[in-house]
């Protein structure tokens, strides 16, 4: 294990980071839509048949990060959760036409319903005849106009499918997270309504936890880990940036060990997430299981993150809670992003399970 | 990033678990077995090490030249973690062979280095650290032991306190004063140690872990001249270099990981309701990620300096992770560790485990200095050169 950082992911980071630089924060994610694809941003980790360039889940990860740093929409991991779906589809499958647009960087998808699906309380959706009539309300981040959906829901039998849904299927809510300032993507509903069977384009197993057969559920909880890992290091910087320039009782805050300690711990679990969100990154790239380690990043990077943007929005005094601070945009934007795939108790227990059931089969492996 | 496993990796892992289950070896971790479960509180491990530095495996990391083998540190971290995991106690081996070993490495002259390596790596000689002193602490560059020259050598005096293993111990790497300059840093030289020389004693002092804390004395002990390491009086700066090096955090690492197996061992998915096994998935990730950050450390000693900064990381989320371990399998199992019926011997490491915790966050500094090094490391508009705060992946 050589945990050396990697050249080539580095300039990778560093492309996109500079690429997006131009991008206007705020809840619109067109502007970061046009920077990302200006760069094939989306091309990078999508498979060849797609288009892509098959650089691996490390590389989605890493883009996600650099959204994330900036606290931009989210207007990538929903659109490689339908790449990853159809990796060899042909132009005829469900959702081809689709995945094809994301990679092209003109579609911009966002991942609804997985946070009930996968928690397993979500109610079963009612077969119809052209396909199933889902039973609740979904909600997803408003981060474009014309963003299209992809769906969990429950099928009778327990399975959890995937579907893509159409932009004119939902709407935004009556009332904005953060009304008074505009800078995190509002949450927006999916109406309850019939999906056709051909909308559906891939499948998280059944059971609990999800047997997830093809990885769609880890990779994506991977990505989302990212995500919140540069929410966490973008929310950092901009604390201690804060704390290393304003002086109070003639020193600087950052002198206080009262305000410097909590960043460094927060700066330690970050680097403790950093290195568990591209484990279960590389161990996907490497063909190995990944799914326990999946769930823990996820976990591990969403209680961390808001930990941290707690901290260095407290690290800004009053001035961080004000829509002249942009450490204001990590605060808005965390609440939904920590808990879009689950909340982190439940990912956990999923992982308990998962190490109870890998400990007794060592010991059964040992007895044997 | 690679978090697999290199071939070399995995064919010397191989090689441990061999050697494990040679009759020498055997004979020694039985005996160490006996001897804990008879509640020894500090067994003889040293013909244990013995057996295993037959194979040239102690230190492994070490040119071949002074009894190792040369290959990367990160072959021999994967070496150390399969000794641990097979039963090793590691302390006089952290002590030997990670600290003073790879301070003489670093720091040593050709003829230091060919006079104590070899014998260090074989197990013929064991070394420890003479650091601190009662009133010093953690504030290291306020030691008061002294050395004045004397003849060819030099007269050490004063008490080391809070170190281990001084008694099984043959050398001792000691921080004193031989002068005074304009600051407290200055003056201070190290000098490796004969402790069966005249002049020294050596005591314990009562603690809770089973590894007791020593109060080594020093009353005029002489040493030559040629055991001093580096220069004379500059010793602090060599201290600042080779003490991240006790911070990779993989001893620590270890022992979180044993901690939360042992844990673990007492629950089923069935027994286990849905806070605890959220504890347990938590726990779990913070060992995962301890073993991890050690290893980032180890990866980096290959290249170079180990960055303090990285070093104080490791060492903060691996010490504080193995002590928090360990307190909650003192929650999870109950009183005497019988709730759940836990193997006596599982009971045991957990036992040891809670009383040895507290020391793990005092340890190679503490955690607030580890705090307070990280914060340093911020990069600051009004510090020249600040480290920056970088995105590596």
């Amino acid at each position: 294990m050589d945990l050396a950082s990697d050249p080539v992911l580095e300039r990778i980071a560093g492309t996109v980071r500079d690429g997006l630089s131009a991008a206007a924060a705020g809840p619109d994610g067109s502007a970061t839509l046009a920077a990302l694809a200006d760069l094939d941003g989306f091309a990078f980790a999508a498979s060849m048949e797609l288009g892509g360039f098959d650089l691996g889940l490390s590389c989605g990860v890493t883009i996600a990060v650099e959204l994330g740093r900036r606290a931009l929409p989210d207007v990538y991991t929903g659109g490689m959760l339908v790449a990853d779906a159809l990796p060899e589809a042909g132009d005829e499958a469900p959702g081809a036409d689709v995945a094809a647009a994301v990679v092209a960087g003109k579609q911009v998808v966002v991942a609804a319903g997985l946070d009930r699906a996968t928690a397993g309380d979500a109610a079963p959706a009612e077969p119809s005849p052209g396909g199933w009539r889902l039973p609740e309300v979904l909600t997803v981040d408003d981060v474009h106009p014309d963003a299209a959906v992809c769906a969990a829901f429950r099928a009778g039998d327990g399975e959890v499918l995937l579907a893509v849904l159409p932009a004119t299927l939902w709407r935004p809510l009556a009332r904005p997270a953060f009304p008074w300032s505009g800078h995190a993507p509002s949450p927006a509903a999916v109406a309850p309504g019939e999906i056709a069977s051909g909308q559906v384009i891939g499948s998280l197993g059944a059971g609990r936890p999800l047997t997830d057969p093809a990885g769609l559920l880890a990779r994506h909880r991977v990505r989302q880990a990212g995500y919140l890992l540069g929410l966490g290091l973008g929310a950092h910087a901009l604390a201690v940036a804060h704390a290393a320039g304003r002086r109070q009782f003639d020193r600087y805050v950052l002198d206080n060990q009262a305000v410097a300690f909590p960043l460094a711990k927060a700066k330690i679990d970050l680097e403790a997430a950093r290195l568990l969100v591209y484990r279960a990154a590389w161990l996907a790239d490497a063909g190995e299981p990944f799914a326990r380690e999946a769930a823990e990043a996820l976990a591990w990077t969403a209680e961390v993150t808001l930990r941290t943007v707690r901290t260095s929005v407290q690290a800004h005094g009053a001035r961080g809670l004000t829509v002249a601070a942009p450490v204001h945009r990590f605060f808005e934007v965390v609440r939904a992003a920590a808990t879009r795939l689950g909340p982190p108790g439940a990912l956990w227990r999923e992982s308990a399970l998962r190490r109870l059931a890998e400990d007794h089969t060592a010991v059964a492996e040992r007895q044997s | 990033m690679n978090f697999g496993e290199s071939d070399a990796e995995r064919g010397l892992r191989a090689e441990v678990r061999e050697v494990l289950r040679t009759p020498p070896v055997r004979g020694a971790l039985d005996e160490l077995a006996r001897a804990m479960a008879a509640g020894e509180r500090e067994p003889d491990v040293r013909p244990l090490y013995r057996a295993i530095a037959a194979h040239r495996l102690f230190a492994a990391s070490w040119p071949e030249e002074y009894g190792g083998r040369g290959v990367s540190h990160l072959e021999a971290a994967a070496v150390i973690e399969e000794l641990v995991r097979g039963g090793m106690p590691d302390m006089l081996q952290v002590l030997s062979v990670q600290i003073v070993g790879l301070f003489l490495l670093e720091a040593g002259s050709p003829a230091q280095k060919a006079r104590y390596l070899p014998a260090l790596a074989s197990g013929e000689m064991f070394a420890t650290v003479l650091y601190t002193e009662p009133e010093v602490g953690s504030d290291l560059a306020s030691l008061r032991a002294t050395a004045v020259r004397d003849g060819e050598g030099y007269r050490l005096s004063g008490t080391k306190v809070f170190g281990l293993k001084s008694g099984m111990s043959d050398i001792g790497l000691c921080a004193v004063r031989t002068g005074t300059g304009t600051t407290k840093y200055e003056g201070i030289s190290l000098f490796l140690v004969d402790l069966h020389a005249d002049g020294v004693t050596r005591g314990n002092i009562a603690s809770l872990a089973d590894e007791q804390y020593d109060r080594v004395e020093l009353d005029g002990v002489w040493v030559g001249a040629d055991t001093l390491l580096g220069a004379e009086g500059e010793g602090w700066s060599l201290l600042t270099r080779c003490l991240a090096i006790e911070r990779t955090g993989l001893d620590y690492s270890l022992k979180a990981a044993r901690w939360y197996d042992a844990t673990l061992s007492g629950l089923t998915a069935g027994t286990a309701d849905d806070a605890l096994l959220e504890e347990a998935g938590r726990y779990g990730a913070a060992v995962d990620a301890a073993r991890l950050l050690a290893w980032n450390s180890i990866s980096q000693l290959g290249r170079g300096p180990l960055d303090p900064t990285s070093a104080a990381i490791a060492k903060y989320h691996t010490s504080e992770t193995a002590q928090q371990v360990a307190y909650w399998a003192a929650l999870v199992h109950g009183h005497g560790y019988g709730l759940r019926g836990l193997a006596p011997g599982k009971a045991a490491v957990l036992e040891a485990g809670y009383r040895e915790g507290p020391g793990l966050t005092l340890s190679a500094g503490t955690s607030e200095m580890m705090l307070e090094l990280v914060a340093s490391s911020f990069d600051r508009p009004d510090v020249i050169g600040g480290a920056g705060d970088g995105s590596r992946v």
